[in-house]
């Protein structure tokens, strides 16, 4: 069955007060199944953070809060998809979802957002790591140099087709 | 928009848009429908989510400097369509 081959993963970025108006972050998704981009997210958030572990930490919870309901789908059509992995250049945002315990600088983030944490510990979701010059998602947080923009577009899958001329029949020529 | 000039990125990353930035404001009816299409336009574009998602955080009272950045939009586009 070619469904056996698939696998589900997300990568997740943040962009910390990416909003100078009123200082809140923007943060970014995507999910992948397989080889293919099946959803993305920009989306503002709702608060402002006050480090970009918690910005993070925030994104990362929407994600999962996506890719819960992505695998709800799938599991309606008997695929199972196991433990989701999500990509995160933040090692302390992973670290935060990680580990249960409460610190003076994150005992503050809202209680909806330990879903993660939450989700994590059943096995549902993964927390890992991915260098911020391999984050895909990057071109829904930042606007990028010229290069990493046309790098992160083509991976997305955006490509731009070129129609050739149709060649001239040979009684024109 | 039939002789703007190409470019190849939607926004420079040194750009930060604001509120007032002193640049003169102008009637916001003109640009509504503009990036009304532009949103409409990311249900398949996703390289424009960012920049499209930027410029509808200032549909109310515009200055000259948002409109510019609709316009680079617009050039993209010309540029990759």
């Amino acid at each position: 069955m070619i469904l056996l081959g698939m696998l589900m993963l997300s990568m997740q970025a943040s962009g910390y007060v990416g909003f100078l108006v009123d200082r809140k972050s923007t943060s970014g998704m995507d999910h992948f199944l397989g080889p293919c981009l099946v959803s993305w997210v920009t989306k503002k958030q709702h608060f402002i953070a006050m480090s970009t572990s918690e910005v993070g930490h925030v994104a990362a919870a929407s994600c999962c809060a996506q890719l819960l309901w992505i695998r709800q789908q799938l599991k309606d059509i008997c695929v199972d998809m196991g433990c989701i992995p999500i990509f995160c250049d933040n090692t302390s945002a992973i670290n935060i979802a990680k580990n249960p315990c409460q610190y003076k600088r994150t005992k503050h983030i809202d209680i909806r957002h330990h879903f993660l944490r939450d989700n994590v510990e059943k096995g549902l979701i993964s927390m890992n790591f991915c260098a911020t010059n391999k984050q895909i998602v990057d071109i829904f947080t930042r606007a990028l140099s010229r290069e990493q923009f046309e790098k992160n577009r083509l991976e997305l899958g955006l490509n731009k087709i070129t129609f050739s001329k149709r060649p001239s029949s040979p009684s024109s020529a | 928009m039939e002789s703007a000039k190409p470019i190849d990125t939607l926004i420079s990353p040194s750009t930060r848009l604001v509120m007032v930035d002193g640049s003169p404001s102008f009637e916001e009816k003109s640009c509504r429908g503009t990036i009304g299409s532009l949103l409409y336009l990311t249900a398949n574009r996703l390289d424009i989510v960012l920049s499209g998602g930027l410029c509808v955080r200032f549909q109310s009272k515009p200055k000259q400097t948002h409109l510019m950045d609709v316009e680079w939009i617009l050039r993209y586009l010309k540029t990759y369509f």
